[in-house]
């Protein structure tokens, strides 16, 4: 089995004009492992997907896909990387059958059946206009089209932001049927505010904060090691104390990182409570 | 690539649909007729047929230099579109598809440089006889063919051909500047032989639009930079309307009395357009006022020439500038008049018609400015040269533009009134579509038998004679006349038409011109 990580940023940044979208962004995927990325609008998480597949060109920094640097992208790594972008760009003049023929046609290993199956799945008519489908309907064409030649690498940006709770479902079915071609892991990027779905299916998290990363790990680890605290009075800022809230006025909640927090930060007999994802999102978020 | 079918699919689709592939196709097969006719028949400098030739110059140069274009359109396509981009083979398959754009344009390019040889030899013959740059004095009434063209005047408008078709390249690969915009590169180009003295403007207009696209792209559209420089304000701000459709419904929501109920019904069903398709549609029926009008009188072949574009150019400025907008149909059924659905065609009309009146009106306020100015100044000659070469007179400024005014404003009218007679076309997004098409192709013919019975019919009218009278009687007030007529008899659709159907087709139709302002202008919508 090949020992490169699945996705591998160094040192990536993007800046907009005056805007930082991405600061100093440094991540390894390992293969097989399905990576949710979180944050607030505006906190890059859609720049950093855009850079780590080499549409948007970084500042400084640099990226690769399947051991193949992310700007120069070989046909062979091409093959095996599926993308669903938040809005898809697809040709709106062609039909859907047309559509997925097109794009189809450029695969080695594109599988007609598969994209057949997929399209009743997600009950998108063939002979529609592309132009006349709505837009939840688009996202789920973007979809089939990313998961019927088989990669071994799924890049979703907000994937079900369109999507009615029956898409929803029907995606994560098809999430969770999917298989590489070759049997290879499948690694997964996935970007959604959505996180009872992440919480069901993301196997570590990234939360992204004004273009850097706030917290990053395995999902298990990180709900293992991140606890929310409440003290009567305000911990001072220092190493492992993530946030720090008001919410009373005796009242003050801290996300604490158990593991690099000082042992005589907390005051004796503070209660440390476990957060799920969107619990951590909102302690981290406000 | 497996499928070709789909991928020649995909290439029409990509330029603007199968009738814009069987245009391109129908240019070259006329193009190489015109150069066959110019090959068998050797005419005369001064032959009437020989105009034959310079349209089909034009028109192959224009087909030519639209593949290039065409090239870059692709090229920008496959880097920014990720579906595409992330595909495999789709870099090879786009070299594919831009190699045969190429070989067709290569193939159309031959008439197009002999063509424009042969013509810019004569031009040159007319402009200096006796003082030509080769070759001896001309007898004008001796035939003159292909083989009196000399070699100079090939390889000229070989290397001019060549040397447009780079620039055009590399302005618009490198620039993301939008296909539409370079068609107006391509027109300067494909009339401009190197016989003409301004032969470098082309090379200006595409220089000058991808300065003003990458100005607009960096500073001045709402894309990604805008987008996360005021991500906390983006959502409040994005519900707003813009800025200039704020004002006029505040306006239009204090008009008082009766006469202030169209303004309020405007101002309340108006979507708001494209500020890139309203300010191009402006530029476009200004630009027609400052060329166009003219009251010379219908003798020389020119002239002639010149009338028949007024007023054919009239109805492709009208269609532009009173092009139905989509109108949000189930908001309308919530007002008032909402129970009344035999009313909603009217309704239809008064919003139309106050948008394209708008439209006209500004556009004629800038184009009778401009037309002053040229006028006064002097400057450019081809802009004022037509429009004045009758001498500069009270009736030149004012009262021949004013007449077109009144007939432009006549021809919206009837858009207006043609488009809004049936529910049934605006209930298909094909109809709504190709009626502005199919109105343009049949208003003209209508006026040009009105024209002719008019001047046929009343003597001081007769040959030409005050054609702007004659323009702004058939275009202001026959042909409006004959849309209301038309309106009143298909009124009794509305009673029974499917408003669901309608709304769908607006649905689908403001998103169109939504997207196409927006590759209009380059900004994300």
């Amino acid at each position: 089995m090949n020992d490169t990580p699945a996705v591998s940023v160094e040192h990536l940044s993007l800046r907009y004009g005056g805007v930082t979208a991405l600061d100093d962004v440094s991540l390894s995927v390992e293969r097989g492992s399905v990576l949710a990325v979180v944050g607030r609008n505006g906190a890059g998480k859609s720049s950093l997907l855009q850079c780590m597949l080499g549409l948007i060109v970084p500042q400084s920094g640099n990226s690769q896909l399947l051991g193949c640097p992310s700007l120069d992208l070989t046909d062979d790594v091409k093959a095996r990387l599926g993308y669903v972008s938040q809005s898809p760009e697809l040709f709106e003049w062609l039909r859907v059958g047309e559509q997925i023929s097109l794009i189809g046609g450029l695969y080695p290993n594109w599988s007609e059946r598969r994209a057949r199956a997929l399209c009743a799945r997600f009950s998108i008519a063939d002979d529609m206009k592309v132009r006349a489908l709505s837009l939840g309907e688009k996202q789920r064409l973007a979809i089939v089209i990313a998961l019927a030649h088989q990669p071994d690498l799924l890049v979703f940006d907000e994937p079900v932001a369109s999507l009615d709770p029956v898409g929803r479902r029907d995606f994560l079915r098809a999430f969770f049927e999917h298989e590489a071609r070759d049997g290879a892991p499948v690694t997964v990027v996935i970007s959604s505010h959505l996180l009872e779905d992440l919480e069901r299916i993301a196997t570590h998290v990234l939360f992204l904060e004004g273009g850097r990363i706030q917290l990053l790990g395995a999902r298990d680890e990180i709900s293992e090691r991140v606890r929310l605290a409440v003290t009567a009075h305000p911990i001072a800022e220092q190493r492992g104390i993530l946030k720090r809230r008001q919410i009373a006025a005796d009242q003050w909640q801290h996300v604490v990182d158990t593991r690099t927090v000082a042992n005589d930060a907390l005051p004796p007999n503070t209660a440390l409570s476990a957060l799920g994802l969107g619990d951590l999102f909102e302690a981290l978020n406000t | 690539m497996k499928n070709m079918r789909v991928l020649l699919r995909f290439a029409a689709g990509l330029f603007g649909g199968h009738w814009v592939a069987a245009l391109w196709l129908c240019a070259i097969a006329l193009s190489w007729v015109a150069l066959g006719l110019g090959l068998m028949r050797p005419m005369t400098l001064l032959d009437a047929k020989r105009a034959y030739l310079d349209m089909g110059a034009m028109l192959a140069s224009v087909t030519a230099l639209i593949g290039v274009l065409a090239v870059t359109y692709v090229r920008n396509i496959s880097s920014r579109n990720a579906l595409w981009k992330l595909a495999p083979n789709s870099e090879r398959v786009t070299m594919r598809l831009c190699g045969a754009i190429m070989t067709v344009s290569a193939v159309v390019a031959i008439p197009a440089v002999m063509l424009r040889a042969n013509a810019a030899t004569t031009d040159r013959l007319h402009r200096v006889p006796g003082r030509l740059l080769w070759g001896d004095p001309p007898d004008l009434t001796r035939t003159f063919s292909f083989a009196d063209v000399p070699a100079h005047a090939y390889a000229a408008e070989a290397l001019m051909l060549a040397a447009f078709s780079a620039f055009l390249l590399l302005c618009f690969r490198r620039s993301g500047a939008t296909f539409a915009t370079g068609y107006l590169p391509v027109y300067w180009a494909a009339t401009q032989t190197s016989a003409r003295s301004l032969w470098w403007l082309p090379f200006a207009a595409c220089a000058v639009i991808v300065v003003v696209e990458y100005v607009w792209r960096t500073w001045l559209s709402s894309h990604v930079e805008t987008y996360l420089r005021r991500a906390p304000k983006v959502q409040p701000k994005k519900s707003r309307p813009p800025w200039l459709t704020a004002w006029r419904q505040r306006k239009a929501a204090r008009s008082p009395g009766r006469e202030g109920v169209d303004a309020r019904l405007a101002a309340l069903l108006a979507l708001p357009t494209g500020i890139g398709m309203t300010a191009l549609s402006v530029i476009f029926g200004a630009l027609y006022l400052v060329l166009l009008p003219s009251d010379a009188v219908e003798q020389r072949p020119g002239e002639w020439i010149l009338r028949f574009i007024t007023w054919v150019f009239a109805y492709v400025v009208a269609s532009v500038l009173a092009r139905p907008a989509a109108l949000p149909v189930m908001r309308l059924a919530l007002l008032p008049v909402g129970h009344r659905r035999a009313q909603f065609g009217e309704v239809f009309l008064k919003v139309w018609w106050r948008e394209s009146c708008t439209k006209v009106l500004w556009a004629a306020l800038l184009g009778l400015t401009l037309r002053a100015l040229c006028g006064a100044l002097g400057w450019p000659n081809f802009l004022q040269g037509p429009a004045f070469s009758h001498g500069a007179t009270l009736q030149q400024w004012v009262v021949v533009p004013l007449a077109h005014i009144v007939g432009v404003l006549g021809i919206a009218r009837s858009i207006g009134l043609f488009s809004s007679a049936s529910p049934r076309v605006l209930a298909s997004i094909n109809g709504l579509t190709l009626l502005p098409l199919a109105l343009m192709i049949v208003l003209p013919l209508l006026a040009f038998g009105c024209k002719w019975l008019i001047e046929h019919n009343v003597e001081a009218l007769a040959n030409g004679r005050l054609g702007f009278v004659t323009f702004a009687l058939v275009n202001g007030a026959i042909i409006p006349a004959i849309a209301w007529g038309a309106s009143r008899m298909c009124r009794y659709q509305w009673r029974t038409a499917s408003l669901p159907a309608i709304s769908s087709s607006m649905h689908i139709w403001s998103e169109r011109l939504r997207k196409m302002s927006a590759d209009l202008s380059g900004s994300r919508a």
